[in-house]
């Protein structure tokens, strides 16, 4: 609601009118940075879940997922993301393997984890994250628009309440992944991720 | 229908087997065949839809696990290219609907806990769930309905157009081939009913029908042609004995007339033999009379009488003295009153005897005439007192018995009027008076006696019964007495009981005999039915 201030009213009543408008304005930012949060929460909470899932739907080489060797997963990007991922994911083992989440905030961090969780904040550096795990065995995974084009496996967009999920399998190929086919209608193009 | 079908021509019956046979056949063979394809159809259906559902599943598993509700809907959404399948639905294990396509039930999402697959008719649709399962975790549930009732209605409508063609199709080649075929059987049948035909009109058995194929008809051709030939054959040797019986007929016609004539003849003689019999019966009476005449009239009475009239003339003039004083003359008037008593007895014996004569001969003629009545006319019938009968018959054979010395006794117990032709049963009494005269001619005189016993019955009429005490009759004989020409007399002829039997017959009645055996005598009795009964006469 938008309260007008008065050209013809006395100063006392500008005076309220002023207050009020204040008022309700600090209380439209809290509420809107509150359900900002919120849903922030739930996208990354979903997201999570996806990356937590995908790991039992790709295949490693060998040689680089021995046995008993934890899966390591990066994240670029915000602690909120990190922390949700790890709240998600880290509590469980997945395939049998114990999992280990990681903030990574320079490019190097990259090199020694299986997945990589990149955010939309770090989309100025994307191409050089990418570039770095480029031919390596790490499924790549992130949220922004030109994800799956800069040589990423897996863009997780969101659309409403919903996460899709795109696979670019020619990537995940190059990178000696195997994608399960159970997930091949995940295509990019195609039904959207 | 069965009479229809039984007097319909055997062509027809024929077509009418062959399309049954076809028709009941192809409706069999259909029948099992489209059963089969409807079980193999039910399974494969439901086979087909279970894989499906199990491929639905496997591919599902991506969606459901990621909540993907696009890419849920596009992997359910293959389905509608699917034949068979009108709704599809993804559930999450959560009972959150991911994804649906089609109608399907709202009560789906009581059954989703099921970790194993499921299938269930609801009316003509199949229902299908499946578990969508990863790494042996129950993450969602997949429902398949497909409407079978669709599916097996097209299928229906699919075999019944088949099934129509085909027996179209197949009624039409069979008529044809029963058409083709049927000639093969009928003509040779058809040939030989025309021929049976043929020789039933013409009676020509001359004709033979013609053998078309050998099989049973032909077999049967040529049997009925055998058989025509044994007919012919008998035919011509019945017509050839028909021939001879007929010239036998003939001759037998000329010999019966032949022998006709000849019979005609006997005939005659045995009438005459009757009559000469009946007639020499009467002729002894008369004989007699004309011999008691005769001797009556050879007398010498009138001789003497002529004598004394000459001897009265020689004494004219002196008669007186004659008659008065000759020992002689004296004689004469006592002689003449003497001889006038006598010849007044003379004449009343003559009278007698001719009155007797006068019967005799009218019997006789009587017994003429009876005889051409035979031939011509029946008799006389009139009502007339038995008794009378046995009074007329005992006057005619009187004389003889007297002269026989035979005692004879009348006895009329009781009588009534019968209806008769007294001629036939004078001629009958005469005879068995006579019979009973000859029988006792060997008898000492003091023993011969007739009895005439006359007695009477309501219903039996008048018997009239002879009963003598002559020699009497063998048992042996007693049945063979009234046959023709039996006779124990060596002067008898065997007529006069036999035509007596007959003439009681004639007149309705009959005549018996009897005899205790040789020696005891013999009775007969003529027995006249009472008056009211029927007559026959001849």
């Amino acid at each position: 609601m938008l309260i007008h201030p008065s050209t013809s009213g006395s100063r006392v009543t500008a005076g309220r009118n002023r207050r009020a408008f204040l008022v309700w304005t600090m209380m439209y930012f809290c509420l809107a940075g509150l359900v900002f949060g919120q849903d922030s929460g739930n996208e990354y909470q979903k997201k999570a879940v996806h990356i937590g899932k995908l790991a039992r739907y790709v295949e490693w080489p060998k040689d680089k997922m021995g046995t008993g060797i934890p899966l390591v997963i990066g994240v670029f990007g915000t602690d909120f993301a990190s922390d949700q991922i790890r709240e998600v994911v880290g509590r469980k083992p997945i395939n049998g393997r114990e999992v280990v989440v990681k903030t990574c905030s320079t490019i190097q961090e990259a090199a020694g984890c299986h997945m990589l969780f990149v955010s939309r904040s770090e989309e100025g550096r994307l191409s050089a994250i990418l570039r770095k795990v480029r031919g390596e065995p790490v499924l790549t995974a992130g949220e922004c628009d030109s994800f799956l084009k800069e040589g990423g496996i897996i863009n997780l967009r969101t659309f409403g309440n919903e996460v899709n999920m795109e696979i670019n399998e020619k990537n995940a190929r190059r990178s000696d992944l195997k994608i399960s086919p159970r997930l091949v209608n995940f295509g990019e193009g195609g039904v959207g991720g | 229908m069965s009479s229809f079908f039984r007097h319909a021509p055997i062509r027809s019956k024929l077509r009418f087997i062959i399309l049954t046979t076809c028709i009941v056949s192809l409706l069999v063979a259909c029948a099992t065949l489209f059963a089969v394809q409807f079980y193999f159809f039910r399974k494969t259906f439901i086979q087909d839809m279970k894989s499906t559902a199990e491929m639905i599943a496997a591919q599902s598993i991506g969606a459901v696990d990621f909540e993907s509700r696009t890419v849920g809907a596009e992997i359910i959404g293959t389905l509608s290219a699917k034949v068979g399948i009108t709704g599809a639905a993804l559930f999450l294990k959560t009972g959150a609907e991911l994804a649906t396509f089609g109608r399907m039930d709202e009560r789906l999402t009581a059954r989703i806990q099921r970790a194993a697959p499921q299938q269930w008719w609801e009316g003509g649709d199949l229902y299908f769930e499946h578990p969508v399962i990863r790494d042996q975790e129950h993450i969602g549930t997949l429902y398949i309905k497909a409407d079978y009732r669709e599916q097996s209605g097209r299928l229906v409508s699919l075999y019944i157009g088949i099934f129509c063609m085909v027996l179209g199709i197949s009624v039409l080649v069979a008529w044809v081939i029963s058409i083709r075929m049927g000639r093969l059987i009928s003509t040779p049948i058809q040939k030989l009913a025309e021929t049976a035909r043929a020789i039933a009109a013409k009676d020509d058995y001359h004709l033979r029908a013609e053998q078309l194929a050998d099989d049973e008809v032909g077999e049967f051709t040529k049997t009925f042609n055998f058989m025509l030939d044994q007919v012919e054959f008998r035919d011509a040797a019945l017509r050839h004995e028909i021939d001879e019986r007929n010239r036998a007929e003939r001759e037998l016609q000329e010999a019966q007339a032949q022998l006709v004539q000849a019979s005609h003849q006997a005939g005659m003689a045995e009438v005459a033999t009757g009559v000469l019999h009946n007639v020499g019966n009467v002729l002894n009476s008369v004989n007699v009379s004309a011999a008691l005449i005769s001797e009556k009239l050879n007398g010498d009475r009138l001789e003497k009488l002529q004598k004394t009239a000459s001897m009265m003339i020689e004494r004219n003039g002196s008669l007186a003295d004659f008659i008065a004083n000759d020992p002689k003359g004296k004689l004469i008037p006592s002689y003449l009153v003497n001889l006038g008593k006598h010849l007044i007895s003379e004449r009343n014996e003559a009278l007698t005897e001719l009155e007797s004569l006068a019967r005799n001969i009218e019997h006789i003629k009587e017994i003429v005439s009876m005889q051409q009545s035979h031939a011509r006319v029946f008799g006389l019938v009139e009502r007339i007192k038995p008794e009378l009968l046995v009074d007329d018959a005992i006057r005619m054979v009187m004389v003889s018995l007297r002269r026989h010395q035979i005692e004879l006794v009348r006895v009329v117990e009781s009588s009534r009027p019968v209806d008769v032709d007294r001629h036939k049963v004078l001629q009958i009494l005469v005879n068995l008076l006579r019979n009973a005269k000859h029988a006792m001619e060997n008898l000492a005189s003091d023993i011969r006696r007739i009895t005439v016993h006359v007695a009477c019955d309501e219903l039996e009429g008048v018997a009239i019964t002879v009963l003598d005490t002559g020699c009497g009759i063998p048992a042996a004989n007693l049945t063979k007495i009234f046959s023709h020409g039996f006779t124990t007399r060596k002067d008898g002829h065997g007529f006069g009981l036999h035509s007596s039997a007959l003439a009681a017959q004639q007149m309705g009645g009959s005549l018996s005999a009897s005899s205790d055996g040789p020696g005891h005598g013999a009775s007969f009795v003529l027995r006249l039915p009472p008056v009211n009964q029927e007559v026959t006469t001849a």
